[in-house]
């Protein structure tokens, strides 16, 4: 320990001297605003998150949508399409609706998915589609009693009747851009290698409602593979979102975590070396078994059978690291024990526990203040790690669960990269200044070098 | 103090420790304990029926009655031996004596490769498989952060020495598990350097030295990952051991004698820092073991991180209960084995200081 004067000012400086010191900070408050920024504007698509119907419209596994200047004719956004609906018939039993839309088509690659989208006062009895190619041939979808918005999946009877009709038989595993596919590419055995043909396309939507029924809003979206900053998920939820709302829950775990271990750990291990003795090693043997014990494997029991809240999950990841800090105090404490000026409250006949407040805890706070800023990135990781082994606290959103996500579904494999590189940059960029500030600071008091 | 009588004094701790750490977890999973322990007691006392009417069916003879009498026996004689009859700290010295001779009861859902549904054989098919691969991973830390904090320490201001806290910020914010998910899109499916994941190619080669070869090529990617996350931190505190050394009086004397800076770097400085760099390794097992485990799972790695993972999605909690003891037992073993190792290597502790 140095033997510079104490006190936050020095801390402040210490920080705020040097380059890095201030990058950190900034940082840090660019974070804490992201964090309130994200909950105020997301504030309902929180709740939302893991409801797979809410993300329908969206497209699913889009690349970041700065994609699309690498390779405009094969990466494109999504397009949405408005048309006017026209009454067919109407009698005082049905009424029939047609919705006509007309579009060109000129991307290297069918759409992900194509969705429709039909608002109407009161629910739709049946839905027949006719999507007519460039070339004249014809595809006819049909369902009855449709929802609002539907995608291709939802027609995929009709769908695979016609995939089987041209090449045959129906592939193993259909997914939205294998139908999507089918309506893009061109009739015969190669409808589903890929090509596409370019042109105008036709799509009649023909409802039938309930008399008096208004169409009160209508769209026809070709699903792009390209979607928001950092694209999307296999449910269409866009990871930018995902990122944004998890790190509030990340700021807050590492805090909590780091604050409590380290205020515990520097007060159980300035203690036990200021008093030496017995207490001391009794206090050393307790620190020995927090210290051994594998912190992981607990936390994944304790996080299993309790099912814990975010504060929770805090208060148990403080229970098991707090050891690591107390290590430290100790040895901290028990060398300031050696000094003159504990001695002389000793023979002043001081009260040990106010020579502890004076002397000890001032000169042990430089550290805690180090470690405090070490401890959130370590509190962030193991939490992140938690909810990437699918552990994470009830109804939170974490980048941990969101990669939890991209493992499950076989993201590596399909090449899904924007899916696993996004959120886990966010958690070493969240970690990046409290590690600065930690070691500038750890530095400048212990003297660093 | 002998170097005996301090083997001797650390059993002791660390046996203490091991209880300690076995009574914090059964106080924190006591209520489930209880529904485990039933569940297998109910899974066993079926099975013994099934036996009985299959012996039964063969001789002619099925009496009911008699049957199920025997079941409630067996039944009963299961509940007292696993103690859910007595006093809790009768089930408290029951569970520790059945945790220390590894009898966790049977898995719910999980079965071992040969069939077997025991909690402790399921473990012991995996357990070798972790052991390599952290031991490898921890061994290549050690080494590879040594030179580079030495080097750092002894070409002080120059790039190596700016290397090291570089790589120590990378220690701090990396978790192992996402850069080895990482290594696996780019290296393993982006351009098929590395295999993504397993143990050995399927099938596994006959030939031992080709098993080998294949084993350590699958080996190649998880310990890249965790060598890189963890070699920072290591050799960033080698670096400020070292340099502390550095300022003593003896290693001046030895400069001011005109010994070869590397005849005073490995002779004198690393011979006295030593056992306060036995004391990190420690630290730094304990630190990266998290990390290693679940590295496992993102490489398909069949140890006890998979196997946890595995666990937690099939809601397999005797398994998940029995891993963390094995685990204890493992991370206490390797920090034993540390402290083994530091007091052979101080000087006080082999004159008897």
């Amino acid at each position: 320990m140095s033997s510079a004067e104490t006190g936050i000012k020095l801390y402040l400086n210490t920080v705020l001297k040097n380059k890095s010191g201030i990058i950190g900070v900034a940082m840090i408050i660019l974070f804490i605003v992201l964090s309130i920024y994200g909950m105020a504007a997301y504030k309902n698509v929180a709740s939302e998150w893991n409801n797979a119907n809410y993300w329908r419209a969206y497209p699913k596994v889009a690349m970041p949508a700065w994609m699309v200047y690498f390779n405009p004719n094969k990466i494109f956004l999504t397009k949405a399409f408005v048309s006017k609906p026209k009454t067919l018939y109407s009698s005082s039993s049905y009424e029939v609706v047609q919705v006509d839309y007309k579009f060109r088509w000129n991307k290297g690659s069918a759409p992900s998915d194509v969705v429709f989208y039909v608002g109407t006062s009161s629910p739709i009895e049946t839905i027949n589609i006719v999507w007519k190619k460039p070339d004249g041939a014809q595809v006819t979808l049909s369902q009855s009693s449709p929802s609002e918005a539907t995608d291709l999946l939802s027609y995929i009877s009709s769908l695979d009747s016609y995939i089987s009709s041209q090449i045959g038989y129906v592939p193993p595993r259909v997914v939205a851009s294998t139908l999507s596919k089918a309506l893009f590419g061109y009739e015969g055995k190669g409808l589903l290698n890929g090509t596409v043909e370019k042109g105008t396309y036709e799509a009649k939507i023909t409802l039938v409602v309930p008399p008096h029924t208004k169409v009160v809003a209508n769209k026809l979206y070709l699903e792009g593979n390209a979607y928001g900053i950092f694209g999307t998920d296999i449910y269409g939820r866009p990871l930018g979102i995902g990122i944004l709302l998890g790190l509030p829950n990340a700021l807050e775990i590492g805090f909590l975590t780091s604050i409590i271990s380290v205020i515990g750990g520097v007060i159980i291990g300035g203690i036990s070396g200021y008093l030496g003795g017995k207490t001391d090693s009794a206090i050393n043997w307790v620190t020995l078994v927090m210290l051994s014990l594998p912190i992981l494997p607990f936390l994944v029991v304790m996080s299993y059978v309790m099912r814990p809240t975010l504060l929770m999950e805090a208060l148990f990841i403080s229970f098991l690291v707090w050891s690591f800090y107390a290590i430290i105090a100790r040895s901290s404490a028990q060398s300031i024990r050696k000094e003159v000026y504990v001695e002389a409250d000793k023979v002043l006949g001081i009260p040990s526990y106010r020579t502890f407040f004076t002397h000890f805890m001032p000169r042990l706070t430089p550290f805690a203040i180090a470690y405090t800023a070490l401890g959130v990135p370590a509190g962030i990781i193991l939490v992140e790690t938690l909810a990437f082994l699918g552990l994470a606290p009830p109804g939170l959103i974490t980048w941990g669960a969101i990669l939890n996500g991209a493992e499950q579904n076989f993201a590596a494999v399909n090449g899904w990269w924007w899916w696993i590189l996004f959120p886990g940059l966010m958690i070493i960029l969240v970690s990046i200044p409290f590690v600065i500030i930690g070691f500038s600071i750890e530095r400048g008091i212990f003297g660093g070098r | 103090m002998g170097y005996r009588t301090y083997l001797a004094k650390q059993v002791i701790v660390y046996i203490t420790v091991l209880i300690a750490a076995m009574s914090i977890l059964y106080v924190f999973t006591y209520p489930v304990i209880q529904t485990v322990l039933r569940k297998t007691i109910q899974d066993e006392a079926l099975h013994f029926k099934q036996a009985i009417l299959k012996h039964a069916s063969g001789h002619g003879t099925l009496n009911m009655t008699k049957i199920n009498l025997e079941v409630h026996r067996y039944e009963a004689q299961l509940i007292s031996s696993y103690g859910l009859n007595r006093p809790v700290y009768a089930k408290y010295f029951i569970q520790m004596y059945n945790l220390i001779t590894f009898h966790f009861g049977n898995a719910y859902y999980l079965t071992a490769p040969s069939g077997s549904r025991k909690v402790s054989a399921i473990i012991a098919a995996y357990l070798p498989y972790t052991i390599i691969l952290f031991t490898t991973g921890t061994l290549i830390v050690i080494f590879a952060g040594t030179i580079i904090g030495l080097l750092s320490a002894r070409y002080a201001g120059t790039f190596w020495d700016k290397l090291v806290p570089t790589i120590a910020v990378i220690h701090s914010s990396l978790p192992t598990w996402w850069l080895g998910f990482l290594f696996i899109a780019a290296l393993a499916y982006g351009i098929h350097a590395f295999p993504p994941g397993g143990i050995t190619s399927v099938p596994p080669p006959k030939n031992p030295l080709m098993y080998s070869a294949s084993m350590l090529y699958h080996m190649a990617l998880p310990l890249l990952a965790f060598t890189i996350v963890n070699v920072g931190g290591f050799a960033y505190i080698i670096r400020s051991l070292v340099i502390s050394t550095t300022k003593e009086d003896f290693v001046v004397t030895a400069k001011a004698r005109g010994l070869s800076d590397s005849r005073i770097l490995y002779r004198h400085i690393l011979k006295t820092a030593s056992p306060a760099i036995s004391t990190q390794v420690a630290l730094a097992i304990a630190g990266s073991f998290a990390g290693g485990l679940t590295t496992e799972i993102v490489f398909n790695w069949h140890g006890l991180g998979w196997l946890t993972y595995v666990a937690i999605l099939s809601n397999d909690l005797p398994v998940i209960l029995g891993i963390t003891f094995v685990l204890t037992v493992i991370l206490l073993l390797a920090l034993f084995i540390d402290e083994l190792v530091k007091g052979y290597l101080d000087p006080r502790l082999k004159v008897g200081e």
